[in-house]
């Protein structure tokens, strides 16, 4: 039969038998324009009955099917099986150069694709995590209007315009798929952050004009394990099978809460100083970071560098010299501070 | 080839050998410079997370100084070109009036005008890999660095969002491994290439950023790496910081002064900031003095 053949390596563990996940290499055939959940199905129906992950609907709406797929968290509904198998030869090809002198693009044999459950969540069983700290995070936004003022008109709903929809819109869309979560580097480093799909789910709500309360979600988004933990990665826009700009609303987040005078957690400081800093001199100036930024900017040799520097031995010091027409600038920012 | 060159802040700063060696590896490979001495900081993701109109405009203003003089802008710092090309899409994209209205006010402010359509926002690893290309330095290497390991670490904002970094393959990149192997260098395969080296939580959470930068230095270490070579100043630095107090020894270099031992520019010019982990017997490795 013509088809489609690829070798999937599934990562199995069942905590009855198990003491740590184990690889298993499965031969599939299917038709051509299968995706990665459908072969998965395969080897459930026709190979081995045991094999357990989550899915539903089949076609990208209930996200129940998030894992990584070659290291990458996705929906294996949302996935071409020929795309999984392109991505991992291309994958091996990279692996294949280490040690060797030589580009070895030529070498382009098959390799497995990697099939394992999301990152960053404790797995139950083979492909399936324990979401429960995912879904904790996403209640703890308060995910719901609330507005203790009374409705402009008890019969009528509360309106919003276009304008103020398209504002909350994006994040709307999110699916709870996990798959930012996944791959979040903060997320990895803390686990207590709060994540990518709850700082989207937050962002909805601050949003929304019928809400009430932005001022106090933003306050308890701006603790410690809040949106000014996001290191910025991106791989949450990366892996969102919705193709939100996660990273972008943690982004606008961030400016309400400013807007806001939300201003005391040390992200935010730094933030400020940069700001202060850019209209100063036209640089972003390191050394007149918080202590912490010095404790890493001013390590030996940049001590020794200094040194070398007052000896007369290099110009300047460590200082970036200020941008030419600094006037020009100030007004610029002056005039943006005013648009905000 | 011909630039506007945009060294930003860590490069004009606290990692001045990065600007050095990148105006150098240019100068060998007939990549001509073109400054921009009233561009200001690109906002570093910092202005653009509190002041989105501000965050903007320094883009704005940016671009606009290179498409004055018809060029686009190349830069040695991933941070520097993530910002100035989100501000570039935040102007040239669906919401482009409105955006542009509100920057241009800010821009005519300062008795300036948005007028950098034209003007591309590239980097260092781009330029070396698509333009100079594999074969074309690998003609220009006068020192082959043989008999040496090299961790690539791309790091975050050279690569995603892909939407806005195109060049090369976001979950299978490939341009750092191949530039290494076109200065005659060995490559290690290890977990954490792609990933944060923590540098945007260094001022606000030490211990996180700290845990992100040492996971990626170790797994190199294991790997067998004899030094990581990376596009970003901020990673290196974050990398390299990180192991203070530490026996992870493993130096730490940008992709132009790496780049730039290949083209048989003197360790002393490339090579000042070799500061925290051990340069020592990479430099004996390499045959180099070390400085």
């Amino acid at each position: 039969m013509a088809g489609l053949r690829a070798t999937l390596e599934l990562c199995r563990f069942d905590p009855q038998t198990d003491r740590e996940a184990r690889w298993e290499l499965v031969e599939v055939t299917l038709p051509e324009g299968s995706t990665v959940l459908e072969a998965l199905m395969h080897v459930q129906e026709h190979i081995d009955g045991s094999l357990a992950f989550r899915r539903s609907c089949r076609h990208g709406i209930c996200g129940s099917c998030g894992m990584r797929i070659n290291g990458c968290a996705r929906l294996a509904c949302n996935t071409q099986l020929t795309a999984a198998v392109e991505q991992a030869r291309r994958m091996a090809a990279v692996r294949r150069l280490a040690g060797r002198g030589a580009p070895a693009s030529a070498d382009v044999a098959p390799a497995p694709v990697r099939v394992e459950p999301l990152g960053n969540m404790p797995v139950i069983k083979d492909l399936i995590c324990d979401m429960s700290a995912f879904w904790a995070k996403l209640h703890a936004v308060r995910p719901w209007l609330q507005s203790l003022q009374e409705a402009p008109d008890p019969d009528r709903e509360r309106l919003m315009t276009q304008d103020d929809w398209t504002t909350l819109a994006e994040g709307v869309l999110c699916l709870e798929c996990g798959c930012c979560s996944s791959d979040c580097c903060s997320l990895e480093a803390d686990e207590e952050f709060a994540g990518p799909a709850a700082l989207v789910k937050a962002y909805r709500y601050a949003c929304d004009t019928r809400d009430d309360q932005t001022h106090r979600r933003l306050s308890d988004l701006s603790a410690e394990h809040g949106l000014w933990g996001c290191t910025r990665c991106s791989f949450c826009t990366e892996r969102c099978p919705k193709h939100l700009r996660v990273r972008d609303l943690i982004v606008r987040l961030g400016q309400l809460a400013w807007a806001e005078g939300l201003r005391a957690d040390p992200g935010a400081e730094r933030c400020g100083e940069v700001m202060a800093s850019v209209r100063d001199t036209g640089r972003a100036h390191e050394f007149r970071l918080p202590p912490r930024m010095e404790d890493i900017v001013k390590t030996p040799a940049r001590v020794s560098s200094a040194a070398r520097a007052l000896s007369g031995g290099e110009a300047g010091g460590d200082d970036p010299v200020p941008v030419e027409r600094l006037e020009e600038l100030r007004a610029i920012l002056n005039a943006a501070e005013e648009r905000e | 080839m011909r630039y506007a060159y945009y060294p930003g802040c860590a490069s004009l700063g606290w990692s001045r050998e990065v600007d050095t060696a990148t105006r150098l590896v240019c100068a060998r490979l007939g990549i001509d410079l073109v400054g921009l001495p009233a561009a200001p900081c690109c906002g570093a993701g910092e202005v653009q997370q509190v002041a989105r109109t501000a965050g903007a405009a320094l883009g704005a203003l940016t671009l606009s100084q290179a498409g004055q003089l018809g060029l686009d802008v190349m830069t040695a710092c991933s941070v520097c070109m993530l910002s100035l090309r989100q501000s570039r899409a935040l102007l040239e994209g669906p919401e482009r009036v409105a955006e542009r209205q509100r920057v241009g006010a800010a821009l005519a402010a300062g008795g300036w005008r948005y007028v950098g359509t034209h003007a591309q926002v590239t980097h260092l690893l781009w330029v070396l890999w698509r333009h100079v290309g594999v074969d074309g330095l690998a003609a220009a290497v006068t020192r082959r660095l043989s008999g040496i390991n090299v961790a690539a670490f791309y790091g975050c904002q050279v690569l995603r969002p892909s939407t806005l970094n195109s060049e090369d393959d976001a979950d299978t990149p490939i341009s750092l491994e191949e530039l290494a192997m076109a200065c005659g260098a060995r490559v290690v395969d290890y977990d954490g290439r792609l990933s944060c080296c923590g540098w945007p939580l260094a001022a606000s959470r030490r211990g996180a950023s700290d845990a992100l930068a040492t996971r990626a230095v170790v797994a190199a270490a294991t790997a067998g790496a004899h030094v990581i070579v990376t596009p970003c100043p901020h990673c290196r630095t974050s990398l390299e910081s990180c192991q203070q107090g530490t026996n992870l020894g493993v130096p730490v270099l940008h992709l132009s002064q790496f780049v730039g031992l290949a083209l048989g520019i003197s360790s002393r010019e490339s090579l000042p900031g070799w500061y925290v982990a051990n340069g020592g017997p990479l430099a004996a490795r390499l045959g180099l003095d070390f400085v």
